[in-house]
């Protein structure tokens, strides 16, 4: 499912086993979530769903929220 | 549920009907929904396996077992009977890994074959390395690891690498080394990339990561973290927009050389302050340019300035020998600079090349410090038969075989050619072919369209012994390690022989079109060096000599008429600066021939030069097989009446040739023209000199000190006869007073 997807990548990105990430995830709420792990998500994201984003879309990738309506404007539903 | 079934039932046409399944498996809303579709998808359509499909099946199993682990052991449980499809194998190996039965897991992923020789193999070899760390194996793994790393060139399999090494240590490398990398890109992304490819060539590297666009500051403050680090080695990632050149430069040439005298001073502070030696990435020449063809037709205009700067590089290191430079503009060239750039990556986050150009990128830099640190390859093995020319020797005869003319014969002789230079800069080329020596050494001698002639060859292993064993007895001739040797043969089965048996050699996958050879070798970067030196251009040579040498040296019937027919000549000189680094390496590294194992550094040594009443000679050696170079040192101190013989060492290479006699004779004749009344010695017993523990007693000394330890002093006193030299000698003694300039006094 998509959603598995998503934590997955997130899992690996912040390399937590045991991460849990909800639509209302935002910045504030991971602590290591710096640009670092910003250009990490886009990569992992990319490379998971096949995806490529926009400049203006890596740029205002501010929450768990903000991704997920990145996937559905490409037909990948999250729930 | 039935609706995904018939789907799958359908994508028999599709260009990869595994990975389209695996990826509607994917989706399935549930455990049992997965495994059942993950089940039909490797059972339909799972015969052969693209390396695309393996990493979906990979993330679909973690997943699974993670969530619904009860739905995956179900899934273990069918896959239990081994189908005929290579996709169930890897989905059983990958949840046997998962459940943490890695040795049964282990077992599966040694047998099953690659997706491809680069990418899947990598992915394959690696989740070996995995498997056997998890069963604590770490020797087969850091194989494995390395053999992944030198297949991969994907920045996801080399993070992957990079993990592994977590679970390393850098006993499993050549040399351990600190990296840092710095420059005017976000360079994190690099880091892990950088530690797995310096795994592959030996280097265990600890890494530091700059700060964003600090690296002039990091550079030049003493108190910086990079300063603390202390690297052996900064690699400068500098970047052609951090460099702000305008479209058109109103004057270019003095733009360029400002910009070169900039990175020289940093240079500068990198070697005489941080001690380090530098890789200087120079800069891509852009795609995309505004000025189009003007940005080069213009003298002024930024392509052509780049240019002159990267080619002013070029210039400036040319006399910095702790300077390289990586040359950016050709990778990316290379690599294709239409993907080596991604702007939204660029833009949002500072990161250039794009990450699957990093890779390509930074193999380069780890080439050079390979070559820095004598890591690299030494000898080149090649097959014979359809690798030096088409078809078989022994059965299709001299006017049978392929080579030259046109078409693959011409292939062949050029891919001779690309050999012939390679021997030309220093590698010594070795042949290790199943042949009768007769036929194969006919087609060298008698065959009009030879490029590579017996001469080029320094060794021949010509015979019916399997290739490992040829290439134990090239490693063993040549007197080199198994891990300098690259071996190229055209045939799968002797290449996957060797790496199967000899894990250490490094066999490059080679393609079926010979056209493609010389490519698909160079791609290895196993020879790239820093500077060709006249040792190199002679060192096939130097080899052939070695090789000859031992032979000769079984079969002569005497001592002395072996030493004899060696027709040796044997060059004294007193220090000198150009030789200095050879001399202090000897004196600091021989142990078996050495009678007082005194160690200098370089700056003692230096003082030692200063002083009159020191003797100091150095000894070349050559001899009918080549020249063997500076072998030998001695040093004599005059004090209380009498030479005191400070060092005398002879590297092992040149024993047992009563050169060391020469060596003596000429500080005696010193010592009589300074009219001292003896010659003394000291012998200091070590461990390791055993074999000069009685030399002054064979020569004649008289023994006037003996002490409790073992060690004692000799004397000789000058009122006897010199002893005869042995004849066989031709000497050129440079030592003597008239002739021994004293430097710096």
């Amino acid at each position: 499912m998509a959603t598995d997807r998503l934590q997955s990548v997130f899992r690996e990105v912040f390399d937590d086993d045991q991460l849990e990430i909800r639509a209302s995830t935002t910045k504030t709420d991971i602590p290591d979530w710096d640009s670092m792990a910003d250009v990490k998500l886009i990569i992992g994201l990319e490379d998971e769903f096949r995806i490529k984003f926009t400049t203006s879309e890596i740029g205002r990738l501010q929450s768990v929220g903000d991704v997920v309506a990145a996937l559905s404007r490409r037909g990948i539903i999250v729930d | 549920m039935e609706h995904a079934q018939q789907i799958l039932s359908l994508l028999g046409s599709v260009d990869d009907p595994l990975l389209a399944s695996l990826r509607i498996a994917a989706d399935a809303a549930d455990g049992g929904r997965q495994s059942q579709l993950l089940i039909d998808a490797t059972g339909r359509y799972g015969k052969q396996c693209g390396l695309s499909a393996i990493r979906e099946m990979s993330r679909i199993v973690s997943r699974l077992v993670r969530r619904y682990p009860d739905d995956a052991r179900q899934v273990l449980t069918r896959l239990a009977t081994p189908g005929d499809g290579i996709a169930q194998g890897w989905s059983r190996a990958m949840l046997l890994e998962a459940f943490g039965s890695a040795p049964e897991a282990l077992a599966i992923y040694a047998l099953l074959p690659d997706p491809d020789a680069g990418e899947g193999r990598a992915a394959r070899l690696l989740a070996c390395a995995r498997t056997m760390l998890a069963g604590g194996d770490r020797t087969p793994a850091a194989r494995s690891l390395r053999e992944a790393i030198q297949c991969a060139s994907g920045f996801h399999t080399m993070r992957d690498a990079a993990k592994l090494l977590d679970r390393l240590d850098c006993t499993f490398a050549r040399k351990r080394a600190k990296i840092a990398l710095v420059g005017t890109t976000t360079l994190d992304l690099y880091a892990p990339v950088l530690r797995a490819l310096a795994f592959a060539g030996g280097i265990w590297a600890d890494v530091f990561v700059g700060g964003f666009n600090q690296y002039r500051q990091e550079i030049l403050d003493p108190r910086s973290k990079l300063a603390a680090f202390a690297p052996d080695a900064i690699i400068v990632a500098a970047h052609w927009q951090a460099l702000g050149l305008p479209d058109e430069d109103p004057s270019p040439e003095s733009t360029a050389s400002d910009t070169i005298s900039t990175f020289a001073s940093l240079w500068q502070h990198c070697r005489d302050r941080l001690r380090a030696f530098v890789l200087q990435h120079n800069f891509e020449v852009p795609n995309v340019e505004p000025y189009g063809r003007l940005s080069w037709s213009l003298p002024g205009g930024r392509s052509r300035l780049l240019q002159r700067i990267n080619v002013g590089l070029w210039d400036a290191i040319e006399h910095e020998s702790d300077v390289a430079v990586v040359d950016v503009d050709q990778v990316a060239g290379y690599y294709g600079k239409a993907s080596w750039h991604d702007p939204a990556l660029w833009h949002t986050a500072r990161q250039y090349p794009t990450v699957d150009a990093i890779p390509a990128l930074l193999r380069q830099d780890v080439a050079v410090l390979k070559s820095l640190w004598g890591l690299n390859a030494k000898c080149l093995v090649l097959d014979l038969d359809g690798t030096l020319w088409g078809g078989v020797i022994g059965e299709d005869g001299l006017g049978g075989i392929e080579l030259g003319g046109t078409g693959s014969g011409e292939a062949y002789a050029d891919f001779q050619r690309y050999l012939r230079s390679l021997q030309h800069r220093g590698v010594v080329l070795a042949v290790c072919s199943k042949n009768n020596p007769d036929d194969a050494l006919q087609v060298f001698r008698a065959h009009p369209e030879m490029v590579l002639t017996e001469a080029d060859i320094a060794l021949f292993e010509i015979g019916w012994l399997p290739k490992d064993e040829g290439l134990r007895r090239v490693a063993a001739t040549l007197n080199i390690g198994l891990d300098s040797i690259v071996f190229v043969d055209d045939s799968p089965q002797e290449r996957a022989w060797v790496r199967q048996r000899l894990p250490e050699v490094m066999v490059p996958e080679m393609p079926t079109d010979p056209a493609r050879y010389a490519a698909a070798l160079a791609d290895g970067l196993y020879f790239e060096s820093l500077r060709v030196t006249d040792e190199d251009k002679q060192r096939t040579r130097t080899y052939q000599s070695n090789a000859e040498r031992a032979k000769l040296e079984t079969s002569s019937a005497s001592i002395d008429g072996f030493l004899e027919s060696l027709h040796m000549s044997v060059d004294l000189r007193p220090f000198e600066e150009i030789d200095l680094p050879r001399i202090v390496q000897l004196i600091n590294k021989t142990n078996q021939f050495n009678l007082t194992s005194k160690r200098r550094s370089e700056s003692e040594i230096r003082e030692l030069m200063r002083c009159p009443h020191v003797y100091s000679q150095s000894m070349r050696l050559a001899d009918r097989f080549g020249d063997n170079g500076l072998t030998g040192v001695m040093i004599g101190i005059e004090e209380h009446g009498a030479f005191h013989i400070d060092t005398w060492l002879l590297s092992c290479r040149v024993m047992g040739r009563r050169v060391e006699e020469v060596m003596l004779h000429s500080l005696v004749r010193r010592a009589r023209e300074r009219q001292v009344s003896a010659v003394v010695g000291d012998c200091i017993l070590t461990a390791k000199n055993a074999p000069v523990h009685d030399l002054y007693d064979r020569l004649g000394f008289e023994r006037s000190e003996q002490r409790v330890n073992g060690d004692r002093t000799y004397r000789w006193s000058l009122a006897k006869e010199e002893w005869e030299l042995p004849s066989f000698f031709a000497i050129r003694d440079f030592t003597q007073r008239g002739s021994h300039v004293a430097k710096d006094c």
